[in-house]
């Protein structure tokens, strides 16, 4: 699901630079700030930011609307949903976290790498981008937790390995536009070595992009994983976790349907102000930016 | 492009297919031993564990033999369609996969039909009206569709159409083409709604900058009316990157169908591939995972190919970024 | 606004006015879904609609149990079992016991199968035979004691035990045993059972068609023995989640179901479930004796006091009744009266939920200051739901569990693994199979049983314990056995290496209009079941 967003990303830009820069950031941005923000503060703080404790269950009233004691009902067993889905955070958070900062440093290396190099390095290294483009994520994760197992981390670090490709491609993509500039060719003469020059020289210039990436790579994997956990086949079943409550509180749309429609709706506002920030940065970072 | 060059370009390409194919189905056959566990327990499934069964087990398997036979063996019989049975339901697995295909095509085809008529429509649409209200409203509607993913949609969908008002079927296939179809529309439109504002962000974005080129101004000024310019420079032009960007629309929508199939409890080869995954049923993941691999490849191929006789500029290979 | 997007936009519009309409005239145009009671006369049904979650995938009783109850319409046993256990004739019209290890079965002349060929001996010996083979998953139903069954001629059974097994009577009776054609299984010797095949047999609807993803279609039986039936067409569809299954039910488009999630599915579809007690399925705690804590009688008495069975019973759903003892009144009246059975249980130890109890146990026990422990949970249904709800109760004594989620492969492998000692502890539950008080269970006691690919996870068999197992299937004098089997309870109460929790009650929902007076947890002894299903009038 990042490869679009990314290929989009590299494409369209005539707008912008049409209507150029813009001073004023938009409510929308802030507001896309603020939610990112609240999930994270959620994500590290989850168990004492939660009015009860997301595992109690309450036997006597289960799959209760909501109610003052609590505020987004409960569900099969009794549990405080609105608590679940502060907990929940954790796991959408910290998984993609991860992803997207693991991703950024072997994508940009690589990336940067292919783009300098050229050759066969980089024809070696873009067969397999091209490769593993379009391969559907979600699928290989149920797979390897077929063949495997169930496990959120392990599902991390497959997404880790699926997800490089798209960073190598978008940084070496914003390499080949640096590599014809003077300041390259001036640095080359000046003898520097060739690892000073990519991380030194032209990564400054190629960061505004790769920054903007990785928060769509954020927003792509958090999809993606909720989506396995949807599925069962990731955190363990009684894990507070968006993906999860939506699938095991399907059965209760005839009685709390809240306790589906809350962890679905986190899932999409985060992912949407994760992308609306990638974009934002994005026009900021380069219409302001140098190497432009 | 010469007919020779296009030739060679698919030579070349089915033979990257085929190593390719070779690769996966080697993947594919050691999933049976990276699974944890012990073997023959896996492949017992609920049967008991008896010497007799397990006797059974090895040579049905070929266990005994070493890994390279066992591989070829596997792949002799993949080569025929043959993938053994099903661990769950004693079924072949052959026959587990083509009584689900059916659906899963089905869907999947309606909701790439969806997938290009409003994309490309809307596309166009917001491109033709850049800057007004409705081009900003389909940004937006963009921007949600592509953070909503198919469960959420299929939830939402579920809950608003099917239980909320009675507009459409909430569960069941239906029989017969045209209840199909009914019965399979909110799937598809929640398989679609992704791909959707992939295609039109693309085409948008496409679309505005082709409008800008000089060609088009030129055809203008010589008169030539809107209608006629839209339709045979526009969208002739804007429709490559929709072509470059199939594959990833393919992959999503096949993340997709397996998202939505479940959500709906639809019995195609998508909630077969989680049953299987769930029940670590390792013969019917080998088929199924077989069956996608082949479509991906094989699609892309074809991607690649119309992309070529579309575009003539296009050169193979080189360096592009 | 320019021509082209006037024609967009017109387009867009004819698109949602078209679904309009669609949506006007859509619902139950499907064929099979005619609504409840639709040209009945004197109570004759039509069509009768059955939901059945998940799909049945094969008929065939040699590779999978999950065909008994949709083969049950087709095939019938030779006996059946009523509601209070009574054995009824059925494919055989008599029996006797000639010997202690002899019993022989008269079959009913002229009964056809549903292709017109008649019914012999030799078909009955075949399906029984093919049930039994080694590796059938049907075989679990046969005793150990039986030595052979023949067709003595073309009318009678002959059936040899290697010793006497009071057991063995009810054996016959029930949908596993269902009698199919011999020369139909050897026309479709590889497809036998499977979707698109199907099984023949002699029972009131014969199979017209058989998808293993989304339906079987039935209809009367022309050549049936015993006459016309209610019911003249059976559509059987098969869902893959329950959820959707309780949907179709609201929107009237199956007229029976079997929900597992009861809570749920009554919610859901909107409808109140018919419930009986029953004795069939029981959900228990099992603790393995050879694994610390377990191994300590106090922590296991702590265990026992400190479940609360009816807060479990909310955890699984609803639709249970607590037990406190191993063989339950319920069971044991198959062998005596309630009066007898009562006394019988006076003197049965129980331990209700008393946490000041439990404490005092695990004071007494080797492990005063709490410990850890490990336990098995099968990932789905209600299993996770009350194995949650366990360890939150355990933890109140000291006692910190640790879950380890797994696939019901995974867990039964471990369950029936050689490795005695590596079993996890578990709550689980276990289905009885047979009516009678001392083969129900007996899969799960004894040493014999602690052995791989057996059931006594427990790992408890003392000797005075299995003695009094022979004692049981030894003698055919219900009052005897009532005895022993009071012995038994007692001897499982004092050592408590199981705690059995509740009763799960049988559920059905049924559409209204319709009544189903003969609904037991054991529905499925009644042969083809869908008999006794009629309009209210």
């Amino acid at each position: 699901m990042t490869a679009n967003t990314v290929l989009v990303l590299a494409d369209e830009r005539p707008e912008t630079t049409r209507r150029g820069r813009r001073r004023v950031v938009a409510p929308l941005i802030w507001l896309s700030f603020l939610i990112v923000a609240g999930v994270l503060v959620m994500a590290a703080l989850g168990t004492l930011l939660a009015p009860q404790n997301p595992a109690a269950q309450h036997l006597a009233t289960i799959n209760a609307s909501p109610s003052g004691a609590h505020w987004l009902g409960t569900d099969a067993l009794g549990r405080d949903v609105f608590s679940r889905v502060i907990a929940g955070a954790r796991t959408a958070f910290f998984g993609p976290l991860i992803i997207a900062a693991a991703s950024f440093v072997l994508g940009n290396l690589l990336g940067l790498f292919a783009g300098y190099r050229g050759g066969l390095a980089d024809a070696i290294i873009m067969r397999w981008v091209d490769f593993m483009w379009a391969l559907p994520a979600l699928v290989i994760l149920v797979v390897v937790a077929g063949a495997v197992g169930s496990s959120y981390w392990l599902a991390v670090v497959v997404l880790i390995v699926l997800t490089v490709p798209f960073d190598t491609r978008v940084i070496r993509g914003a390499t080949l536009e640096q590599m014809p500039r003077p300041y390259v060719e001036a640095v080359k003469t000046l003898g520097v070595p060739r690892w000073k020059i990519m991380l030194f020289h032209i990564w400054p210039n190629v960061s505004p992009i790769a920054v903007a990436n990785t928060c769509l790579v954020f927003a792509g994997s958090l999809v993606t994983l909720a989506g396995l956990e949807f599925l069962g086949l990731g955190v363990p079943p009684g894990t507070p976790d968006w993906g999860l409550m939506l699938s095991q509180n399907e059965a209760l749309l005839f009685t709390n349907p809240l306790a589906t429609i809350a962890p679905g709706v986190m899932i999409v506002l985060t992912a949407i102000s994760m992308n609306l920030i990638g974009d934002w940065l994005y026009e900021q970072l380069t219409s302001r930016g140098a190497g432009r | 492009m010469s007919g020779v060059g296009l030739l060679f370009f698919v030579l070349r390409r089915l033979v990257v297919l085929a190593i390719l194919l070779v690769l996966i189905s080697f993947v594919t056959f050691s999933l049976l031993y990276i699974s944890p566990g012990n073997l023959i327990d896996i492949l017992l499934g609920a049967r008991p564990h008896t010497p007799a069964t397990v006797r059974a087990l090895t040579n049905e398997y070929h266990l005994n033999k070493p890994f390279m036979v066992q591989y070829w063996l596997w792949a002799q019989q993949a080569g025929q369609l043959k993938f053994g049975t099903s661990i769950t339901t004693s079924l072949p697995v052959t026959s587990e996969i083509g009584a689900r295909l059916g659906l899963t095509l089905y869907l999947g085809i309606y909701s790439f039909v969806l997938t290009m008529v409003f994309g490309v429509g809307l596309g166009v649409a917001s491109a033709l009206r850049r800057g007004s209200f409705i081009d900003r409203g389909l940004t937006g509607g963009v921007m949600l569709g592509l953070s909503t993913p198919a469960f959420v949609a299929s939830v939402a969908l579920l809950y608003v159409f099917a239980i909320q008002v009675h507009w459409f079927p909430a569960y069941g296939v239906g029989a017969g083409f045209f209840d199909e179809f009914w019965h399979l529309t909110l799937p598809s439109v929640a398989l679609a709604v992704t791909t959707v504002a992939y295609v039109v962000r693309h085409t948008r974005a496409a679309m505005i900058g082709t409008l800008d080129q000089d060609y088009v101004i030129f055809a203008r000024a010589r008169g030539l009316s809107s209608r006629r310019v839209l339709y045979v420079y526009l969208l002739r032009n804007a429709l490559i990157p929709v072509i470059t960007i199939s594959g990833v629309i393919l992959s999503s929508l096949i993340v997709g169908v397996v998202l939505v199939e479940v959500a709906f409890s639809l019995p195609g080869l998508g909630s077969l591939l989680v049953t299987a995954a769930t029940a670590k049923d390792i013969p019917v993941l080998q088929g199924v995972v077989l069956l996608f691999a082949v479509v991906i490849v094989v699609a892309n191929l074809l991607a690649d190919v119309v992309y070529m006789l579309v575009d003539p500029r296009i050169r193979v290979g080189g360096r592009s970024a | 606004m320019q021509p082209s997007s006037r024609k967009l936009y017109s387009a867009l519009g004819v698109l949602l006015l078209g679904s309009c309409a669609l949506a006007a005239c859509s619902t139950s145009s499907s064929p099979g879904t005619t609504s409840s009671g639709s040209g009945s006369s004197g109570g004759t049904i039509s069509q009768f609609t059955v939901g059945m979650d998940p799909a049945v995938t094969t008929l065939n009783f040699d590779k999978s149990n999950i065909g008994y109850q949709l083969a049950g319409l087709a095939l019938e046993p030779l006996l059946i079992a009523e509601k209070n256990g009574t054995l009824k004739p059925w494919l055989a019209q008599s029996w006797k016991q000639t010997s202690p290890t002899t019993y022989v079965y008269n079959i009913r002349h002229g009964v056809k199968f549903s292709d017109g060929t008649p019914l012999t001996a030799t078909d009955v010996a075949f399906s029984l035979n093919y049930y039994k083979q080694t590796g059938s998953l049907d075989a679990y139903n046969f005793p150990t004691t039986l030595k052979s069954i023949t067709a003595t001629d073309p009318y009678t059974i002959t059936v040899t035990l290697t010793q006497p097994d009071a057991a063995w009577a009810v054996v016959p009776a029930g949908d596993p045993m269902g009698i199919f054609e011999k020369k139909f299984f050897e026309a479709h010797k590889s497809t036998f059972g499977q979707p698109g095949t199907a099984v023949v047999g002699t029972g009131p609807w014969e199979f017209t068609s058989y998808n293993g993803t989304t339906s079987a279609q039935l209809k009367a039986n022309p050549h049936y023995w015993g006459g016309k039936v209610k019911i003249q067409n059976v559509s059987v569809q098969f869902f893959s989640s329950e959820t959707s299954e309780a949907l179709a039910f609201r929107d009237h488009e199956i007229d029976m179901a079997f929900p597992i999630d009861n809570k749920s599915f009554a919610s859901t579809a909107g409808v109140t479930l018919t419930t009986v007690p029953s004795y069939a399925v029981q959900g228990c705690f099992f603790m393995n004796v050879l694994q610390k804590p377990w191994n300590d009688v106090h922590v296991r008495l702590a265990v026992a006091y400190a479940l609360d069975h009816n807060a479990l019973i909310q955890a699984w759903g609803g639709y249970a009744d607590p037990v406190y003892q191993f063989l339950t009144a319920g069971l044991l009246e198959n062998i005596g009266t309630p009066a007898q059975v009562a006394s019988v249980l006076k003197s049965v130890p129980t331990y209700p939920y008393d946490l000041a109890k439990a404490k005092q146990e695990m004071a007494q026990s080797a492990y005063p200051h709490g410990v850890n422990a490990t336990i098995s949970v099968e990932g789905s249904g209600s299993f996770p739901n009350v194995s949650q709800a366990i360890a939150a109760e355990l933890a109140k004594i000291g006692i910190h569990l640790k879950l380890d989620v797994m696939t019901i492969d995974q867990q039964t492998a471990n369950m029936t693994s050689g490795n005695r000692q590596g079993i996890l502890t578990n709550f689980t539950y276990s289905g009885s199979v047979s009516r009678d008080p001392g083969e129900a269970f007996d899969f799960q006691m004894g040493k014999s049983n602690m052995t791989a690919g057996n059931w006594n996870t427990m790992n408890w068999a003392p000797t005075p314990v299995d003695n009094l197992i022979n004692q049981g299937f030894a003698t055919t004098d219900n009052a005897k056995r009532l005895k022993i089997y009071g012995q038994i309870d007692t001897a499982y109460a004092n050592a408590a290496p199981f705690i059995p929790l509740f009763n799960e009650e049988a559920t059905v929902a049924l559409a209204s209009g319709y009544t189903w007076p003969d609904f037991n947890g054991y529905y499925y002894d009644l042969g083809p079941w869908l008999i006794g299903v009629s309009k209210t009038s």
